[in-house]
């Protein structure tokens, strides 16, 4: 099943999750080869104006002669610019046209992210086209085109995954697509880069590429039916939720708890983070992001339940963990 | 300086017309590289027929960049249009 | 047009009292009414130290900011203070510090360095101080009492994005706060423009043709007209938000019919021209500083002005290259990045002319050379990373990471502060008893340049590394914690250098009018003749670039009174108004000298925003009647009548009053209906905007309302357009009272069109808080209101001068300035009804 999924990620290293130079997508990979010849040529340019700069001021005569004409000006001013620029100019066109090109063609899976203040709605459709949401962490399969089509639920959010592509907004009113392919299976960080007020700091997200088999039965067990919780501290804490009203703003399928306020928590416990990225999915994370949420996004709509007991809050965690 | 902005003006501006209005969002780029190409060689005619004081020989350093630009701007049109 | 002289053509020894009379009419009031002075000497000190007043807090802040961001997981600040404290430091350094810094030098330094004794408006660059002062401090005390009391600080970012700053999303009065405060900087900021503009056209010394200009001085003028035309777009923008805050009017709402990016475009189509505002008369300043440190002429000067004006045109042209992430499609992205990487073209041009210049002389090494060899270094590593960002692909991984922040503070700090503080160790001499202390100046330059590249290179990093910018805080473990302590610790270094030059400053400059420290550089402009409150003691004819390399005895002969106006002819305060090409004189123009009422209007204006904010509506509404009553008192006391020829020395003989298009109120006027003209254009295109967003909101021809009102408006129009001409006839042949008849029933006419066209869309059913559209018409009546409110209170007041004679067939400078003001509000009328009630029509079913 999902469990264990995750569990051989880990190793990738963490900078090479979230590193626009450590790009493991297309389009990242042909932003970075540009980033690092513009890095280059750049540097080589700043080198000319200090190399060009130290010798107008203490070389030899004749070398301050010769620079100290207008060609100097016409030569360096606008000739070498006119130039580099208009071959740089060209080339970020071209890569422009081939990413449009690209992206012209379908995608083999789409997928819904609304952002919200401050996490991230997911809206999937399995094999039989039925819908179910997510939320937080984008799985995926590894090496095939993903359109995500970007919405905003209140204020403007970004959708950026270094490694793998460019940034996209999430404007209200609009509807956006983000074309992406990861090339090697493993987890990549994103997060939100327009900021969006309170919490946006906290506002991470992580997209899980799996191998085509692993990703066919993530997906075809998004419809499981909803297993018995597996311990008594388990089964007490599905109590607590129930009574601490979580229903109201959260959902898990499968159960009378059909709220849309807050993230869908049906496979809470199968993810790496909790809190849009900001925690770990721990037991006692996941205790204290209930019982103090405010600490962990402040000015987030989930409000603290500080009168829920340390055993309650337990219970309530162990249930969550189960939730796969 | 004066017929670069116009160019620009008009790239923009029609965009949204050829697509709303009149419904052919195809045409637009021929109409801009050809108020672009327009530009360039109105340009080129105003370069020769400067006078050769301060403010002529300004205006047409200025009319360099402006071609230079409009330039680009016909890359960028002809590249992604 | 007789030849001007190129030897002084005036006697010396001047008559005894001359330079006494000159020295009492110039004199600066004592005491605290030093606060009712007008010498631009006086208002540029106070504007200088207030203006970099701000520098400092701004920069506390920022010191605040790198504190938490030095260590993951930060407990410093809140979430929420330090979402203030980031909007803060953006918005006071954009704001209050680094445009009024520059728009300071210029009132500071620019007649000086022009020939002239003061700028031609003295109340109104005053009052801009006044009111950018007074505004700024209660608003940057926002973020202490605010934060510390009430929370009240803006906290949206120094762009203020909507959703995020609608009423819904930060209900807290912070954004109006913004919205409001930005409204007297606005104005400040014009104000000075104005001034800038005629004062550098029409007010140069005799012979100063515009090849022969300071290079400082083109940057001013090309500064100015981009504020005229740039600023007037955030206006627009400011007030629509603070209508959608206020009154629930849709702009920016897209479930009505508004978009939020409408914001954006509005804000960045000033935004982006705003850093090259903020640039260009630093580059200015280095063309100065550098000839005189190498002691030789600028290589290219042709080739840098025509490469100031191409980058003033250009940077109007580059702002969606702030959206490219937003989704617009990718033609459009590739339109604005070509022309963001064409403006790199003329900012390189300069660079290559200052290396050219200095290559062309011996570099003295001085801590202001120090500090401009800094300002390359620094500005070009931020121009190459600008370029980078110009390229779309590059710019989707960059944008909104702290890569931008590193890029940004490397072309703003670069590019503006490195040449300031090189600014300050050349100039002060000019205006201090003492010079600086080179020592200090070199300690400040190594802290601060060391200081500022360990701290921002390594945002580069981070930001590539994933670092969005704006976070209060992160988590460890991603590769940006190793750069963020290094960028702390060289911001404490560079807070370190700081302090340096500040103790430097305190303890050496002393501002002086008259026994400066002197011409210690041996320069060649202008600004460098001894000076006192009025100037220099006589104007004298340029005829090179650097009068006073090319004729050594210049200083002398000016202090001896041996060039034009030694004294004062008329008695008053005055200064010689030129051509503005060739700087042939013209008239002698009489200034005014110190009073109250720009102070007055100066507190009212800055009380009106502020009540405002507060909702304290009545409050507000007083002060606005304050500052109207004070700016009416102001203006009532301008225009002083003919005095006849007068002998300004020499045997020329200068008139002292021109009307028409000489005068230069009439040159004023011109630039502030370009402001309102830009503001319109602005206006016009949200409203064609709002269209292609959601054309089905537009009503279609049948939809429309009847074009009764419209045409009524229209003939209304018409009827105030012909009694604007019945003025005009009626004035020239001395008509006076039967002028201000037709001067009174013409804006009675005009107020009355507007009416009859906000009347019919109300009758229409047509309410704004309901759609975008619905919005966007009543947001141009407004405008219209705004115009027509000006053109009926200037009515008013010129009707009343010509009913006492106090404006004439001769005398008529006010009533041309009406007829100006008027028939751009009748234009802009026209305009309006074309597009509210032509447009839906043209474009058939909505």
């Amino acid at each position: 099943m999902t469990e264990g999924m995750t569990d051989g990620m880990t190793n990738l290293p963490d900078a090479a999750m979230m590193n626009a130079l450590a790009p493991h997508g297309p389009e990242a990979t042909q932003v970075a080869t540009l980033t690092q010849v513009m890095t280059v040529g750049g540097a080589l340019i700043l080198l000319l104006v200090c190399v060009l700069t130290a010798v107008a001021i203490l070389g030899p005569r004749s070398w301050k002669r010769a620079l100290s004409g207008r060609d100097t000006v016409r030569w360096g001013g606008f000739a070498f610019p006119i130039v580099t620029l208009a071959a740089l100019l060209f080339w970020s066109l071209w890569t422009m046209r081939g990413t449009e090109r690209a992206a012209a063609a379908p995608a083999a899976l789409t997928i819904s992210v609304v952002g919200e203040q401050w996490w991230w709605r997911l809206d999937y459709r399995d094999a039989q086209g039925r819908r179910f949401a997510e939320a937080n962490e984008i799985v995926v399969p590894v090496g095939v085109d993903v359109d995500l089509l970007l919405e905003s639920a209140d204020v403007i959010h970004s959708v950026w995954l270094p490694s793998l592509a460019g940034k996209l907004d999430m404007i209200p009113g609009r509807t956006n697509r983000l074309r992406l392919r990861a090339d090697r299976p493993g987890v990549y960080r994103g997060q939100c880069a327009e900021y969006c007020g309170g919490s946006h700091a906290r506002m991470g997200f992580e997209l899980i590429a799996l191998a085509p088999d692993d990703f066919a039965a993530w997906r075809a067990a998004a419809h499981a039916p909803r297993r018995e919780p597996a311990d008594e501290d388990a089964r007490r804490g599905r109590e607590v939720f129930a009574a601490a009203g979580c229903g109201a703003c959260h959902t898990v399928r499968g159960t009378d708890a059909q709220g849309r306020v807050g993230p869908d928590l049906t496979r809470l416990g199968a993810r790496r983070h909790i809190a849009a990225a900001s925690l770990p999915n721990t037991h006692d994370a996941r205790a204290r992001f209930v019982a103090r949420s405010q600490e962990v996004k402040p000015q987030s709509l989930m409000p603290p339940f500080a009168f829920l007991t340390e055993t309650q809050l337990s219970d309530l965690a162990a249930y969550l963990g189960g939730l796969k | 300086m004066i017929l670069w902005a116009a160019f620009f003006l008009v790239a923009y501006a029609s965009e949204s017309l050829f697509r709303l209005k009149l419904g052919r969002p195809e045409l637009h780029t021929p109409f801009a590289t050809l108020a672009g190409a327009t530009t360039l060689g109105l340009t080129f005619v105003l370069l020769r027929m400067a006078r050769a004081d301060f403010i002529g020989r300004s205006a047409r350093t200025l009319a360099l960049l402006a071609a230079v630009a409009t330039g680009f701007g016909l890359a960028a049109l002809l590249t992604l249009g | 047009m007789t030849a001007l002289p190129l030897e002084p053509p005036n006697e010396a020894p001047r008559p005894p009292d001359e330079l006494a009379k000159l020295e009492e009419i110039w004199a600066v009031p004592r005491g605290w009414r030093i606060v009712t002075a007008v010498n631009n000497n006086i208002v540029g000190y106070f504007y200088v130290a207030t203006a970099f007043l701000f520098f400092l807090l701004a920069g506390l802040l920022a010191v605040l900011i790198r504190l938490q961001l030095a260590f993951p997981d930060g407990k410093l600040l809140s979430e929420a203070t330090y979402n203030q404290v980031f909007t803060m430091h953006g918005t006071v350094m954009m704001f209050l510090f680094a445009v009024p810094a520059v728009e300071a030098a210029g009132v500071l330094m620019l007649p000086q360095m022009l020939g002239a004794r003061d700028l031609p408006f003295p109340r109104l660059g005053a009052y801009a101080f006044w009111a950018y002062a007074i505004g700024g401090v209660v608003f940057f005390g926002s973020i202490f009492f605010g934060s510390i009391f009430f929370g009240a600080s803006p906290s949206g970012g120094w762009f203020m994005y909507p959703p995020l700053t609608n009423q819904r999303f930060s209900p807290d009065i912070g954004a109006d706060f913004w919205l409001l405060g930005i409204g007297f900087i606005e104005i400040s900021a014009i104000a000075g423009a104005i001034e800038i503009i005629v004062g550098v056209l029409r007010t140069r010394a005799p012979g100063m043709h515009l090849s022969r200009m300071p290079v400082f001085a083109w940057t001013m003028l090309i500064f100015a007209w981009m504020i005229v035309f740039a600023f007037p777009a955030v206006i627009l923008s400011t007030i629509l938000l603070e209508l959608e805050r206020a009154f629930g009017w849709p702009f920016f709402d897209a479930t009505k019919g508004g978009d939020a990016l409408l914001w954006q475009h509005l804000f960045w189509f000033f935004g982006h021209p705003e850093v090259y505002i903020i640039f260009l008369p630093a580059a200015g300043m280095v063309s100065m500083i550098v000839p005189t440190m190498v002691r030789a002429p600028l290589v290219g000067y042709r080739l840098i002005v025509a490469a100031l004006i191409a980058v003033g045109f250009f940077s109007f042209g580059l702002w969606v290259h702030h959206m490219f992430t937003t989704g617009i499609p990718a033609v459009s992205l590739g339109f604005f990045s070509a022309a963001s990487a064409a403006v790199a073209i003329p900012s390189g041009v300069q660079i290559f002319a200052w290396i050219a210049t200095m290559a062309s002389g011996r570099l003295r090494m001085t801590a202001a050379s120090l500090f401009v060899l800094g300002f390359l270094f620094v500005f070009t590593l931020g121009g190459l990373t600008g370029v980078m960002v110009a390229m779309v692909p590059f710019d989707r991984q960059a944008h909104d990471s702290y890569f931008i922040v590193a890029h940004l503070h490397y072309v703003l700090f670069g590019g503006m502060v490195f040449p300031l503080f090189a600014a300050f160790y050349y100039w002060t001499p000019a205006f201090s008893r003492n010079a600086l202390s080179e020592r200090a100046g070199k300690w400040a330059f190594a802290l601060i340049f060391i200081g500022f590249n360990i701290a921002f290179l390594p945002m580069h990093v981070a930001g590539l590394r994933g670092m969005p910018r704006r976070v209060y805080t992160y988590p460890s473990g991603l590769g940006w914690d190793g750069p963020n302590l290094i960028s702390t610790a060289g911001a404490l270094i560079l807070a370190t250098g700081i302090a340096v030059f500040v103790v430097d400053a305190v303890r050496k400059i002393r501002p002086t009018l008259g026994d400066s420290a002197g011409d210690v550089w041996k320069a060649g402009t202008l600004e460098w003749l001894p000076n006192g409150a009025y100037a220099a003691r006589s104007v004298p004819v340029v005829t090179d670039r650097e009068p006073l390399w090319a004729r050594p005895t210049l200083a002398r002969e000016v202090e001896e009174g041996r060039w034009f106006l030694p004294g004062a002819p008329t008695g008053r305060r005055e200064t010689i108004v030129t051509s503005p090409v060739e700087a042939h004189p013209q008239y002698l123009m009489r200034l005014t000298g110190p009073g109250w009422s720009h102070v007055s209007a100066a507190v009212f204006t800055a009380a009106f925003f502020l009540l405002l904010t507060a909702k304290a509506v009545w409050l507000a509404g007083a002060c606005g009647l304050g500052a109207l009553a004070s700016l009416l008192i102001w203006a009532w006391r301008t225009d002083p009548s003919d005095a006849g020829e007068v002998d300004v020395g020499g045997g020329l003989k200068l008139p002292t009053y021109a009307s028409g298009p000489r005068a230069h109120s009439w040159w004023a006027t011109v630039v502030v209906l370009s402001v309102a003209g830009a503001l319109w254009f602005s206006y016009v295109f949200a409203y064609l905007y709002l269209w292609t967003v959601a054309p089905s909101n537009w009503p279609g021809a049948t939809a429309m309302p009847s074009p009764e009102r419209a045409l009524l408006a229209g003939a209304l129009l018409l009827a105030s357009g012909a009694a604007l001409t019945a003025m005009r006839v009626l004035l020239a042949r001395d008509r006076r009272v039967a002028a201000a008849i037709a001067a009174l029933s013409g804006v009675v006419l005009l107020a009355l069109a507007l009416g009859a066209d906000a009347l019919g869309h109300w009758e229409s059913g047509l309410r704004a808080p309901r759609s975008g559209y619905a919005a966007v018409v009543y947001a141009s009546h407004l405008l219209q209101g705004q115009i027509a409110g000006a053109v009926v209170v200037t009515g008013v007041f010129v009707a009343l001068r010509l009913a006492l004679g106090l404006v004439t067939a001769r005398r008529r400078v006010m009533a041309d300035n009406l007829a100006l003001l008027w028939a751009y509000a009748l234009g802009q009328g026209a305009l309006a009804l074309l597009l509210t009630h032509g447009f839906p029509r043209l474009i058939g079913k909505g």
